[in-house]
């Protein structure tokens, strides 16, 4: 097969879109967004609990996830003075995303979806450090220290299982991390759970969604199987450790981290550990090299 | 046909009509020159057809090699990557696509700046261990600095990129070595364990397979 620098590729189904607690919203229907004027308007960070969650909902809040907001475009200018260049793309882009809903950010260079907003009015932040990483501690002391806006700090130690359907399911991997972040939504609003049916794998990704570019899911076929700490989100448990460390050794299996990412030394591990397991770690944007890399995995491993 | 690896510094050309062999500086192909086939970093610039490189070392093993389980690794002169077999089955490759500056390059330009004939030292024992090709090559200056001969600190850091290398590839038994450094007689006596030599050319047995197997589907 010829190198895949395919420019359909890079097709990403999310881009431009904003998550909320409808889901991915885009074009027209951000507008509900603008003017929150009699709710109250609520940054989550993370996978807060869901007796937070639920309290948020019985105040008719809008919420954002800080988390996804703008998922294709990950600014990290306005962090240039703050953070190093070596560092965790997710928490920049958290960073910025904070900077930009809030007026903290003076200059107009986001672009932002809510211009004409109301200010965000809270920041709820899970931080623990088993959830996530333990950057999350200093996200939230940063909102403390540089930002006039209310932040609270909670634990996610839920342990109700949820299930891992779509994460099982033969729909596009791509979708797959859009259908697991609306499905935390979905399920603390009650709705019909999105049980899409079983697939038989052919791979498997183990890992964080792959947030400095999720044109990497392009790469592998709808039949593949997600595992680590995207599953523990569909499971509404993102603090199961035991879960996360969970991995099928009978299939070829990508163990993905973002680049700087503390997450990377599990990954890595546990990839030495499987007996098809290759690791593979991303900053901002997929290199050449490592679609390669990934390509030939696949091939080599007869799943493409 | 003609068919081409071009890697980050340097072009491997093969003519299969008439086997000839040459190699030269990627910064020395003409801008007009297009190959049939290739691989390599540079081989979009150079080819009508490129192949993934890993698909490329994984052809040649399975062509050059005899025996169906073996460790393949291509030390180049930008990165390092290698294919197991066992029994003619693929089980692992690995790429270290963004710091392998710790390999050929750095070699080739600190046995320039230190004017070291590297085919007339002697293996080290000790090593040089660093993350990359630059911070080596610090150490390098340390030692000579302290007093230490300049063919000495050089050996002791091909020594720790040759360690380097056989972690990188999970400690085999053996290794079947292809890559520039393949001509570095030090490098390949510094490997910890057992080395086959294919020449550098390798990677186009690979290329020709596939091109091979293209023509015939």
């Amino acid at each position: 097969m010829e190198n895949g620098n395919n420019e359909n590729k890079n097709y990403n189904p999310m881009q431009d879109m904003v998550l909320t607690r409808h889901g991915f919203v885009n074009g027209k229907e951000q507008s509900f967004l603008k003017n929150p004027k009699d709710k109250p308007f609520i940054g989550i960070i993370g996978i807060p609990p869901r007796e937070v969650m639920e309290e948020l909902i019985s105040r008719s809040a809008i919420i954002l996830s800080l988390d996804m907001y703008k998922v294709d475009r990950l600014i990290t200018e306005p962090t240039d003075n703050i953070l190093p260049k070596a560092y965790c793309a997710q928490i920049k882009r958290i960073i910025a995303n904070i900077l930009s809903v809030t007026d903290y950010w003076n200059e107009d260079v986001m672009d932002s979806v809510l211009v004409g907003r109301n200010p965000i009015s809270e920041i709820i932040i899970e931080d623990s450090e088993i959830c996530r990483c333990n950057e999350m501690g200093f996200v939230a002391d940063f909102i403390e220290n540089e930002l006039k806006i209310k932040l609270r700090r909670v634990k996610n130690n839920d342990l109700e299982k949820k299930g891992d359907f779509i994460c099982k399911s033969g729909i596009p991997l791509d979708e797959k991390f859009g259908k697991i972040a609306g499905y935390f939504y979905r399920d603390m609003e009650k709705k019909k759970p999105f049980r899409p049916e079983y697939v038989q794998p052919k791979c498997a990704f183990w890992g964080t969604p792959p947030w400095g570019d999720f044109s990497i899911a392009n790469y592998f076929p709808d039949e593949t199987h997600v595992y680590g700490w995207t599953r523990c989100v569909e499971n509404l448990t993102p603090g199961d450790l035991k879960l996360e460390l969970e991995f099928d050794p009978d299939i070829p299996t990508v163990f993905f981290s973002q680049s700087f990412c503390p997450k990377a030394g599990l990954a890595s591990y546990l990839a030495s550990k499987h007996p098809r397991g290759m690791f593979i770690d991303m900053d901002i944007g997929i290199t050449r090299s490592t679609v390669a890399k990934l390509t030939a995995f696949l091939q080599l491993n007869k799943v493409i | 046909m003609i068919l081409l690896d071009a890697g980050t510094t340097y072009a491997k050309i093969l003519d299969t009509e008439t086997n000839e062999r040459t190699v030269k500086r990627v910064s020395d192909l003409e801008k007009t020159f297009k190959a049939d086939v290739g691989t390599g970093h540079n081989i979009n610039r150079f080819a009508k057809h490129s192949i993934n490189e890993i698909i490329a070392l994984a052809n040649a093993g399975k062509s050059l090699i005899e025996d169906g389980s073996f460790t393949l690794l291509d030390v180049g002169s930008r990165d390092a990557k290698y294919v197991v077999f066992e029994n003619g089955n693929f089980i692992h490759s690995d790429w270290n696509t963004e710091c392998g500056a710790f390999t050929g390059q750095a070699i080739e330009i600190l046995g320039n700046y230190l004017n070291i004939d590297y085919s007339k030292v002697e293996p080290q024992k000790e090593f040089i261990t660093a993350t990359c090709g630059l911070l080596g090559m610090g150490h390098v200056f340390d030692f000579v600095a302290s007093g230490v001969e300049p063919e000495i600190a050089a050996a002791r850091l091909i020594k720790g990129v040759c360690i380097s290398m056989y972690r990188f590839a999970k400690k085999p038994k053996k290794i079947h070595l292809t890559g520039g450094l393949v001509e570095n007689r030090l490098f390949v006596e510094s490997m910890p364990c057992e080395t086959v030599i294919l020449d550098r050319f390798a990677l186009l047995e690979g290329v020709k397979e596939y091109a091979l197997n293209k023509a015939n589907s």
